[in-house]
């Protein structure tokens, strides 16, 4: 008994010195460690105890290593509101707020400074969008497009983003009937999406109803629960109303006035 | 020198259009330029570090160690880490960061630039930390206690994945694009070092318009580039060439755009393709697209070439367009007896209008006319002119053309019902004739009616009938009676043919997408054609690229198929696509040739 008693003495003492203190204590992830202060991602700094330990989250022993930016933390205070223990990690920490009295002891904020709302920049500012709501909001966005009657029957047609750096097949589409093709996506609310229709390939991109090529349809995700959105395409890329369309890596076949591309071999040409 | 027969130098001609090329390119080059000294809104930022990581997952830019950020508008920032969120348009240095502008330092914990607003949020240590914000590039003067966003010092999600390139530097305009110096491409699990790499993610469409044929296989290495060009490297496999190289250039500017391209470089077949689309106004577009075939090793005198050009220039109206285009082809550009020297020419104009409404009914109607001028003086292959009708040789043939549409959108056909019972009918009509100089004009008419009800958010169905007849009638003759013998097998359901066919397809389409990261068709079709589709009598039509059948009506249908296609997502920016079709009692054709697999960003 006389021998384990020194021992637990002893082990107590120990963990007092390396286990972190109780009290007030919060998570942050670091964005920087110098000149007395930690600073956290939260944009707050926090004054440091003259003897701060410095602990590995994982195994609670002290380490050599000092708070690097991106570092996770689990900050803790002395009863003067510095910080007197940091454990740090590689990875994110189960979220802790600062305690309601730990806000005295928050670096940060002069006194605000008077002055009306700065304006933009207007070259820069989305010039139609000003976004009112709260965004990152997965929303289901459905597109449903009415397309040209003279879209073969067997033609998909995709969506084309600028998201996917204007993949022409990116997000493929649905036929609901002869004229109507429709798909759904989640996006983020706050999400300024740009597109275009395609059948597949930029050379079958949809184009204006005069006939031009079109700008980018552009659509602001809002934060409601749900959106459809209606579109109609007049006419594509490739319509050969004049019966001539370009495609790369061939050589035009010879006139044929006759409007069947695969005759069987030895059919006589036409005659009087 | 040698000459041609026709008395031109031989290699004149490719010299002579790519002159005229490269004058063009210049011209769009020069307007691209133009456009881009008045387009540059953002700030260029030059981006050091001990490494520089990017996540194509999240669009993101992480670096580490002895950071260094130079903006083109002075400002210099030294900071332990870098992190930037390429589509919200702002970055962070964080970590000992000093601030150098007009000759003053600022010292402090973090910089974050908010680049679309103009915003500079600074953590600044001065005695005790404090939040200061500039405004408009206005370094001078500190705003300090401005509330900021409340996550602005919070580092860009990189995500839980390797990054997609290491490198030692990047250059990065704001919205357009990121180009990455002393590259590490991991490859395999092996880190592949490339000079630079360059990725584009502006909102241009133009700058990744293409002018490539299609290959089974394609990896794009773009090695140079900025907000208005990209050039690049592709390394492409298809079955007729196999493994071969291929280079493309593209120019992008505010009224136009320019694609260049060199297919296969590497193979002795090249086609070197330009495609230039200008658009000096709203009314007014022209377009072209010109291609040079060369037979020649490497960079060596062609000993086959030949050239087509396609222009179109189109002029918008109130309620109608009108587009003039024009086509030249020239078989034969060296001296190569092996080649045709015919060179046909045609010219078409055509009028559209706009769809319009037919009085209150639920109808719209649009009508297209066309004049036609097709020329050929040596005629094809040594058959004579364009086309041989009565003992005549035509060398010109002349046509007009009158179309029209008929329509109507989505009629509910029931009424006072849930949105899950509703059925819509929709109807197209379109009809165009073709008269030729030549004693005989071409019909093609369409006829379509489809009924289509959605069950639920999740799952639609439609039902389509379609007919679509199509002739060639002569006033005089025409097609005669033929049984084709084709190895030894007779066709005589062939006989009746004399130039009019008709197709008749029933089609039953189901769709699910029960939620949109996967969603699934069946389509099942039933084809009654005439002429009758018979094994072995029509060329089976091959499936493009795309999986899909290319010409809308073709001749030998298989008369049953049914194609199932599955779509999911497999990462976050990774689709598959699964496609299959089979058809019934058609010959031995029953399973489509191949699995159609496609991933998708």
């Amino acid at each position: 008994m006389k021998r384990i008693f020194p021992l637990l003495v002893l082990s107590a003492l120990l963990l007092a010195a390396v286990a972190p203190p109780s009290g007030l204590q919060m998570t942050g992830q670091v964005l920087d460690f110098e000149r007395g202060y930690i600073f956290l991602t939260t944009g707050d700094a926090f004054r440091l105890a003259d003897r701060v330990r410095i602990l590995d989250a994982k195994t609670l022993k002290p380490t050599a290593r000092t708070p690097e930016p991106r570092d996770f933390a689990r900050i803790f205070f002395d009863d003067f509101g510095k910080v007197s223990a940091i454990e740090l990690s590689g990875a994110p920490l189960p979220i802790e707020a600062p305690p309601a009295g730990i806000e005295k002891f928050v670096v940060a904020l002069s006194t605000p400074y008077s002055l009306p709302t700065p304006t933009p920049n207007p070259n820069a500012k989305p010039d139609r969008f000003h976004p009112h709501f709260t965004p990152g909001k997965i929303v289901a966005v459905t597109f449903t497009v009415q397309v040209p009657p003279n879209t073969p029957m067997n033609a998909q047609v995709y969506i084309t983003t600028d998201a996917s750096n204007w993949n022409p097949q990116a997000i493929l589409m649905h036929r609901i009937d002869a004229l109507h093709f429709r798909v759904t996506r989640k996006l983020a609310s706050g999400t300024d999406f740009r597109y275009l229709y395609t059948r597949g390939s930029l050379q079958t991109v949809e184009r204006a109803e005069n006939g031009m090529a079109r700008k980018p349809r552009r659509l602001l995700i809002s934060d409601a629960d749900a959106r459809a959105v209606g579109d109609i395409v007049y006419r594509w890329a490739d319509d050969s109303s004049n019966g001539i369309t370009a495609q790369p890596n061939a050589i035009p076949t010879q006139f044929n006035p006759a409007p069947f591309p695969n005759l069987p071999p030895g059919v006589p040409t036409p005659h009087p | 020198m040698s000459f041609a027969a026709d008395g031109e130098p031989q290699g004149a001609m490719p010299r002579r259009l790519f002159t005229i090329a490269l004058f063009l390119l210049l011209l769009v080059a020069a307007r691209a330029g133009a456009s881009a000294t008045s387009m540059a809104i953002d700030p260029l930022i030059h981006l050091s570090a001990d490494r520089v990581s990017f996540s194509f997952d999240r669009y993101t830019i992480d670096a580490r160690g002895h950071v260094v950020v130079t903006t083109s508008n002075g400002l210099v920032i030294h900071g332990q880490t870098f992190s930037m969120d390429l589509k919200l348009d702002r970055y962070l240095v964080a970590g000992h960061v000093t601030l150098q502008a007009g000759g003053h330092t600022q010292h402090g914990a973090a910089v974050s630039a908010y680049l679309q607003y103009d915003r500079l949020y600074v953590v600044p240590i001065t005695g005790e930390p404090d939040r200061w914000t500039f405004i408009n590039n206005d370094l001078t003067k500190p705003y300090k206690g401005l509330i900021m966003p409340g996550d602005v010092f919070y580092f860009a999600d990189f995500g839980p994945k390797r990054p997609f390139l290491t490198a030692r530097s990047a250059v990065i305009r704001p919205l357009h694009y990121v180009r990455f110096n002393n590259v590490r491409l991991p490859v395999f699990g092996a880190p592949l070092p490339l000079p630079t790499y360059y990725l584009n993610f502006s909102a241009d469409p133009n700058l990744v318009q293409n002018s490539l044929s299609g290959a089974t296989y394609d990896l794009t290495y773009n090695f140079a580039g900025n907000e208005h060009s990209i050039s690049a490297l592709h390394l492409r496999y298809d079955s007729l060439n196999k493994g071969y190289m291929s280079f493309e250039q593209h120019l992008s500017g505010r009224n136009g755009y320019a694609v260049v391209s060199l297919n296969p470089a590497t193979r002795p077949e090249k086609y070197w393709n330009t495609v230039l689309d200008y658009q000096p106004n709203q009314r007014l577009s022209i377009r072209t697209f010109t291609q040079l075939y060369t037979d020649q090793s490497w960079l060596h005198t062609p000993s086959a070439a030949a050239q087509w050009s396609v222009a179109t220039l189109t002029y918008a109206l109130p309620k109608s367009f009108v587009q003039l285009t024009g086509f030249q082809t020239n078989y034969r550009l060296v001296d190569s007896p092996a080649e045709s020297k015919n060179h046909p020419t045609y010219l078409q104009f055509t009028a559209t209008t706009f769809p319009h409404q037919v009085g209150k009914l639920p109808l719209y109607e649009s009508m297209n006319w066309g004049l036609g001028f097709n020329h050929d003086s040596y005629g094809a292959y040594g058959i004579g002119g364009l086309q041989k009708f009565g003992g005549y040789e035509y060398t010109t043939i002349w046509n007009h053309t009158l179309g029209f549409t008929l329509y109507t959108p989505s009629l509910r056909l029931t009424h006072h019902v849930p949105a899950a019972k509703m059925y819509y009918f929709n109807a197209s009509f379109t009809h165009s004739r073709q008269y030729f100089s030549v004693p005989h004009f071409t019909d093609v008419q369409t006829t379509s009616a489809s009924i289509s009800r959605q069950f639920s958010t999740s799952l639609g169905a439609y039902l389509n009938y379609q007919v679509q007849n199509v002739g060639d009638i002569y006033k005089v003759g025409g097609y005669s009676a033929y049984t084709p013998v084709i190895n030894g097998v007779s066709y005589p359901s062939f006989a009746a043919f004399r130039g009019i066919a008709t197709f008749r397809t029933l089609a039953l389409g189901i769709n699910g997408s029960p939620d949109p990261a996967f969603n699934w068709t069946i389509l099942a079709r039933v084809h009654r054609d005439f002429p009758k589709p018979e094994i072995g009598l029509f060329t089976f039509t091959p499936y493009n690229v795309l999986g899909n059948i290319t010409p809308p009506a073709q001749l030998g249908e298989p008369p049953y198929d049914i194609t199932a296609d599955v779509r999911f997502r497999v990462a976050r920016h990774l689709n598959l696509e699964i496609q299959r079709s089979y058809f019934f009692h058609y010959g031995t054709i029953n399973w489509s040739p191949t699995f159609f697999v496609q991933f998708t960003p």
